[in-house]
């Protein structure tokens, strides 16, 4: 059987500026639920809207532990009472350009060094 | 007796990616095997909103064609499936592709796009898995509908009703598969990619229950040690995010318009963790499986089946009309990889010799049966689902050098 090697994704895949799909806001809109009280899920207000997925990511991470908090408490009651205020939208999460050339490839390539897994 | 691949199988392992069809992503193959349902040579077109054919093409692309997102909400897949037709005695056709997605952009060219599938060559994570292990030509989304009500079935054997992306939290009549293990002392979990991705539809779990939750490096390293549970249910990664170590990550779930071959990098990865560990290789059968078709073309009219016994009325359906659980969603892609399975297997699909339709609730009926055994409390689609432990049937293993090695680049 031959082995199959395959690529990285290239980086000029990642695109956390993207607006997020309708599956996201649902899901991080089941996380604020969860988060509440009973009581304050009957009023809860549809929050500002998540501009890109790195701020969808963001969010879903403080949900997350703020459900996990309120798990690990001894009362097992929800940590809030109210919902925090979303996470900003990163301006340094921008999307590298498509193709660059010489001098211009090489700043580009100092200036978003993280690695992509 | 049973056969050797079923008496040693100790765990099942599910991975459910995002919003593609089989014939988006396989639709190529029966150009290679002629056994496989797909599109291949058969000139099959959607008309476009000037009454033009859109034939379907092997070019898709990883990325850019699918946006903004096709709808795959019921209504826009009632369309898609039985191309504007609301009359009772109405035929699914899978003529209303192209319509649909017209609507996303009203631009005709654009809206053709969505009639593309992926040559072969182009997804070979997922194309080699199919040719390797057993494809099956008949496994359909559970409704004609978005993620989570069709997530659901795949975790409760069942929607509870739903036919969109209202949040559940189901009653006690039908538990939860990772419940029903729990219960009968075995052991399940939900490996979600991280934190800033959780888990999507089962919040309700994660509230009260996180014990069954956990991250994929959890589910990379459980497979290095050995200490996998019974059962695992794997999320890709739903977005593009930074992590907290500053390392981008690409989301693997496929969802358009994310990139197509980081899910293939995720398929590679699930398989390669198994497959590194040889005691669990051979006792694992792993399934890799979407949610849903995501808007994307497929050819073959999803069938009726066995009523939900829930009744989801018009004001959720958008179709003007109640929907009564009666008839399944669009085909997708289903693979079920074990050394225990025959090369090159194909399950036979709709109106083949031999027919066998499953769907989301094949899971848990599964799981169930395999694990613990008879359970009165499902779904009566659950109980009507069929079961796929049956495809381990050699009596030998396959040897290593008999099965496909991914290196990750």
């Amino acid at each position: 059987m031959a082995v199959i090697k395959i690529k990285k994704t290239p980086r000029s895949s990642y695109n956390d500026r993207r607006k997020p799909s309708q599956l996201l806001l649902d899901q991080i809109g089941h996380l604020e639920w969860a988060v509440l009280p009973a009581a304050k899920r009957r009023t809860l207000r549809k929050t500002p809207p998540i501009k890109t997925e790195a701020q969808a990511a963001a969010r879903v991470a403080q949900l997350m532990a703020l459900l996990l908090e309120a798990k690990e408490s001894a009362a097992k009651k929800p940590a809030v009472q109210t919902l925090p205020k979303l996470p900003p939208v990163k301006k340094a999460a921008r999307r590298p350009a498509a193709k660059k050339t010489g001098a211009a490839k090489k700043v580009a390539r100092k200036k978003t060094s993280r690695k992509v897994r | 007796m049973p056969p050797p691949g079923l008496d040693k199988l100790k765990h099942i392992v599910v991975l459910m990616l995002e919003n593609r069809s089989f014939d988006h992503m396989l639709g190529g193959l029966n150009a290679q095997d002629a056994r496989i349902d797909g599109l291949a040579g058969k000139n099959l077109f959607n008309l476009d909103t000037t009454g033009k054919r859109a034939t379907a093409k092997p070019s898709a692309a990883y990325q850019g064609q699918l946006d903004p997102d096709p709808n795959h909400h019921f209504a826009g897949i009632d369309l898609q499936i039985f191309d504007g037709d609301t009359t009772n005695g109405r035929v699914a056709t899978m003529g209303g592709f192209v319509k649909s997605y017209f609507e996303e952009r009203h631009d005709v060219k654009h809206s053709r796009l969505i009639m593309n599938y992926f040559a072969p060559q182009k997804v070979p994570v997922i194309s080699t898995l199919a040719r390797e292990f057993a494809l099956f030509n008949g496994w359909f989304s559970s409704i004609p509908g978005p993620t989570l009500c069709n997530r659901a079935f795949s975790h409760y054997g069942t929607s509870f009703g739903h036919v969109d992306m209202t949040i559940f939290y189901p009653n006690t009549q039908f538990k939860s598969v990772y419940q029903r293990l729990d219960a009968a002392g075995k052991t399940a979990k939900i490996y979600y990619f991280d934190a800033q991705s959780s888990t999507m539809e089962v919040v309700n779990l994660l509230q009260h229950q996180p014990q069954f939750f956990g991250t994929f490096q959890q589910f990379l390293d459980d497979c290095q040690l050995g200490t996998l549970p019974d059962y695992s249910f794997i999320e890709p990664n739903y977005t593009d995010h930074t992590d907290p170590n500053g390392t981008l990550r690409i989301a693997s779930d496929q969802h358009p318009d994310h990139d197509v071959r980081e899910g293939e990098r995720l398929i590679a990865s699930v398989y390669n963790a198994i497959k590194g560990n040889p005691a669990l290789w051979e006792s694992t059968a792993l399934l890799i499986t979407y949610d849903e078709h995501g808007g994307t073309y497929d050819h073959v009219p999803p069938p009726a089946c066995t009523p939900d016994g829930f009744v989801a009325q018009p004001a959720d359906t958008h179709t003007g009309k109640p929907f009564l659980f009666d008839r399944l969603g669009v085909r997708v892609p289903a693979i079920l990889v074990s050394p225990w399975i025959p090369k090159a297997t194909v399950v036979p699909g709709v109106g083949a010799v031999g027919e066998r339709i499953f769907e989301h609730a094949s899971i848990p009926a599964t799981v169930t049966d395999y694990f613990v055994g008879p359970l009165d409390e499902r779904s009566p689609r659950e109980k009507a689902a069929s079961t796929f432990l049956d495809l381990l049937t050699l009596n030998q293993k396959r040897a290593d050098n008999d099965t496909p090695t991914f290196i990750l680049g």
